[in-house]
């Protein structure tokens, strides 16, 4: 009787489940049908697209015949022109003529056609990009509809291609005269001829005069946000904290990291560089020197990519170049751990683009790039105002390493940009390290730093709880030890380590 | 031995003239000669380049004002050489080539291509705007785009014609070629017309533009009135006629030109009419007043120029009417209302009754039009002539209701 009653419950509940379950199924489908589309998404009122191709462009329009151009007619040429290029740069490489009818008259767009037809026919890829531009504006007419320029000394990248292999990069600067004309509310180009390139006013580069010789730095985040120290997690009370304790430490300099993604790509957002600026502006006064370490977590080196780097690098650099704190400019941290994944190639030639760039902003500051192996950086030396490199290996082999990179490099300053070692003991080391270790091995390496005068860096100044998994990866034997590279513990308690610092700078333990 | 002298100086001269390429990764070898001393070609020529390298392996890279190409080498000849595509030997301009053999540079140079001498049949001509004032000043534009029979551009100090005429007027000018193209300003005309305009280069012809060169603003003018008397009688249009309203230049305006009529009556009010110019004429009607007033009347277009004050007087066309109320004090009967001439008003005057308590509040207001000079009015339940104080108000005359006292 009582299994009876079971039943009956079970399947009467069973049927008011299945009930419930039409009931709902119906009820939301009839409120998805009746759900309009939002307002924004039927007025394109949607978030700004970032602009994919931002190339440096300085225009010239003393002496323009015709018509004066207002600035708000002028930018919106100067947008249309520079979509021309991005189309045809982007048909160049993918033989997608798509975007050509907007941007180029009916005849040009024919002439264009051949040209990457040619190309197809001979299997012929061409990338290609263009990082400046000096447009002349030479006439413009009176209805506003037909605007003609020079466009002088543009520096064009090309990577060519032939039957899929690579071939050849090639940076070379041209000049061209253009005639654009404004239809359907498009510039569009109706004329581009090549022209020789006018002379150009060759401008003095001054001598960076630098010493890093007296260097004695330590690599630094915050101990509740590694790599993320900036945005609303930037506390310039534990940034002042410790900036104290590391000149108490007898040091002089920091190594800090400038995400590029979180700054803001191509347009830098003005809260981030306050936060820096604040950064350097407690680094003075705490007597430090700071190494700025750009385009941190920055990976896609492709040519494409090329002109947006370079606006983000003009816009920190032209912002503190002026300032007391800065030491120098790291272009990019670790680079060499891309070429695999990137290409050598692709990685190399943005460097030393960079290198250029930065140079031509700041001309005081020097520059590096913070190799992670010591024989990488036998790379772009000639581009690089002092060597640097980082060493987490043994002891023993630094000397050797050194030698060998100073035989390379020559003259230039070197750097140790990033050494220390984890204190670490656990499961996934079978509890074989020690703070002990830790400290030992971070004398060991100051002897032969103290031998051969090469001023460094440690890494660095606090443990982490947390490490963020784009640092190095997810797997909990990597991340484990990466939490313990401190000279001081998660408590703030000085490891032995600091010990081993303090007394090296300053003769004392205390 | 003088040949290769000569050959090795024209190579020598075109490394010195073309800017250095500063190739990151690519390693500058200049192993291969080029054979071919011709520097400058003409657009649609057959160009080829000719080395004195191996065949093997070879491509040319190209570049002109539209791109960079790669050609491989020609295989129906025995030497290194190139034939230019059709794509680069049409268009005129700076060419600069790079001859690169796997992933080394062996040659780099360039040479320049002038358009043909063959124009294109039609002259590519842009005219704007199309519309100008005729005030001597106002101009447009006609900007030419001379081409060869391949689209290139012709090269400065090319001399255009360009013709205009205008009226009776025909005359022919020179205008030069700079940065591919020829540009004139036309207009600073002073009288209304169609201004013809063309271009030419040898028979390289454009088509035929037209710019309208129409009135400019309104200078002020005059206004008239006609009415066909002069009493207030709510019933005859008077009519206000503009003088032929010119620009400066005594040019008639646009046809269309609004003209606004501001009449202001002797009590502040103002009344408004306006018209449309045809061939510089506005009319605006208006209906009398059935009150004598006196109105004063401007004319104006919007913010360009007025007219003349006017002044009319109207005379009273009522001098006097009864009003009586039946017995009951249920209706109120107006008139006969007679008008200047002692016949009946027209139709339509209007007629106002105000009711007032005793306590002289006004508790009703009617009003009703004239219809065979009478007037009538129904007073509702609870309002009775005979206990309330009643008005009634025609062509501005107020007078009280009679109480029936029999």
């Amino acid at each position: 009787m009582a299994r009876k009653n079971l039943y009956r419950s079970l399947l009467l509940l069973s049927f008011l489940a299945l009930n419930a379950g039409i009931i709902y199924g119906l009820a939301a489908a009839w409120s998805f049908l009746n759900t309009g589309a939002d307002k924004s998404s039927i007025l394109h009122i949607g978030g700004a697209i970032e602009k994919a191709y931002q190339p440096k462009i300085v225009w010239t329009t003393n002496g323009q015949r015709g018509r004066k151009i207002s600035q708000q007619a002028l930018s919106e040429l100067e947008k249309d022109y520079i979509n021309a290029w991005y189309v045809k740069n982007i048909a160049l490489s993918t033989f997608d003529v798509l975007g050509i009818e907007d941007y180029y008259t009916e005849d040009a767009r024919e002439d264009l056609k051949q040209l990457i037809k040619n190309n197809l026919d001979n299997q012929v890829r061409i990338e290609a990009t263009t990082l400046s531009h000096h447009p002349r504006l030479e006439f413009y007419s009176l209805d506003g509809k037909l605007a003609m320029l020079t466009d002088n000394h543009v520096v064009q990248v090309e990577k060519i291609f032939a039957n899929g292999q690579f071939l050849q990069q090639q940076k070379s600067t041209h000049s061209y005269q253009v005639i654009l004309m404004l239809e359907d509310g498009f510039w569009r180009v109706r004329q581009m001829v090549k022209i020789q390139n006018p002379p150009e006013a060759q401008a003095q580069r001054e001598e960076v005069s630098f010493n890093v010789n007296s260097l004695k730095g330590i690599n630094y985040y915050p101990k509740d946000n590694p790599w993320d120290m900036f945005g609303k997690n930037f506390d310039s009370e534990a940034i002042n904290a410790d900036f104290e304790t590391i000149t108490s430490l007898g040091l002089n300099s920091v190594r800090v990291f400038v995400p590029y993604e979180t700054f803001g790509a191509a347009s830098v957002k003005t809260e981030y560089l306050d936060q820096l600026e604040e950064l350097l502006n407690l680094a003075q006064q705490n007597n430090l020197k700071v190494l700025v370490t750009l385009f941190d977590f920055y990976g896609n080196y492709e040519l494409m990519d090329w002109t947006l780097t370079h606006r983000h690098a003009e816009t920190v650099v032209s912002r503190f170049q002026n300032h007391e704190a800065l030491l120098g400019w790291d272009l990019k941290n670790e680079p060499d751990l891309d070429f695999d994944s990137r290409g050598k190639e692709n990685v190399l030639g943005w460097l030393s683009e960079m290198a250029q760039l930065i140079k031509k902003k700041d001309s005081i500051h020097p520059i590096t790039i913070g190799w992670f192996a010591p024989e990488a950086a036998m790379n772009l030396v000639d581009q690089v105002d002092f060597v640097s490199f980082h060493y987490y290996e043994e002891a023993k082999n630094l000397k050797e390493r050194i030698a060998a990179l100073k035989e390379a490099v020559g003259e230039k300053p070197m750097v140790l940009e990033e050494y220390g070692k984890s204190s670490y003991s656990g499961v996934w080391n079978l509890f074989s390290n020690s703070k002990e270790a830790q400290a030992n091995y971070l004398a060991e390496l100051q002897i032969v730093l103290e031998e051969e005068q090469l001023p460094s860096f440690i890494w660095t100044l606090h443990d982490f709880e947390t490490v963020p998994t784009q640092v190095v990866g997810r797997k909990p034997w990597r991340k484990a030890p990466q939490k313990h590279f401190g000279l001081l513990d998660t408590d703030g308690e000085k490891k032995p380590a600091y010990h081993t610092v303090i007394k090296k700078e300053k003769g004392t333990t205390n | 031995m003088k040949f290769w002298q000569y050959i090795g100086l024209v190579c020598l001269g075109a490394i010195s003239c073309s800017k250095p390429v500063d190739a990151n990764f690519g390693k500058t070898v200049e192993a291969i000669q080029i054979t071919t001393t011709q520097k400058e070609f003409i657009a649609g020529e057959t160009i080829t380049l000719q080395f004195d390298g191996e065949k093997e392996n070879q491509l040319l890279l190209i570049q002109n004002g539209w791109g960079t190409i790669a050609i491989p080498a020609d295989s129906t000849q025995t030497s290194l050489t190139f034939s230019l595509p059709a794509t680069v030997a049409q268009k005129s301009g700076w060419v600069q080539w790079k001859l690169i053999s796997n992933e080394t540079i062996t040659a780099t140079g360039d040479f320049f291509i002038r358009p043909s001498t063959t124009l294109a049949m039609s002259m590519e001509t842009y005219l704007g705007p199309t519309s100008i004032f005729a005030d001597k000043k106002d101009q447009a534009m006609i900007v030419s785009l001379p081409q060869d029979k391949f689209g290139n551009p012709m090269p400065d100090s090319t001399q255009i014609t360009l013709t205009e005429k205008f009226k009776s007027d025909q005359k022919s000018t020179i205008t030069s070629v700079q940065y591919m193209i020829s540009f004139a300003y036309v207009g600073n005309k002073s009288t209304v017309g169609e201004l013809f305009i063309g271009s030419r280069l040898e028979n390289q012809i454009s088509k035929e533009f037209t710019v309208s060169v129409l009135p400019t603003k309104a200078a002020d003018f005059a206004i008239n009135f006609e009415r066909q008397h002069s009493y207030a009688d709510g019933n005859q249009i008077v009519s206000f006629t503009t003088s032929t309203i010119r620009d400066q230049n005594n040019n008639i305006v646009a046809d269309g030109t609004l003209v606004n009529f501001v009449v202001e009556d002797a009590s502040g009010n103002s009344l408004q009419t306006y018209g449309t110019t045809l061939n510089g004429v506005v009319t605006g009607k208006m209906l009398h007043p059935e009150v004598a007033t006196e109105w004063k009347v401007k004319a104006h277009i919007s913010g360009l120029s007025q007219s003349n004050s006017l002044t009319l007087n109207f005379d009273a066309a009522v001098m006097d009417y009864m009003v009586d109320s039946s017995k009951d004090g249920r209706f109120i009967s107006v008139g006969p209302i007679l008008s200047y001439m002692g016949q009946w008003v027209p139709d339509g005057m209007g007629i106002q009754l105000e009711m007032q308590d005793s306590d002289g509040k006004s508790v009703l207001t009617l009003s009703s039009t004239t219809r065979k000079g009478m007037g009538t009015f129904e007073l509702p339940e609870g309002i009775n002539a005979n206990t309330h104080k009643g008005f009634v108000i025609v062509a501005g005359i107020k007078k009280s209701v009679n109480h029936k006292t029999e």
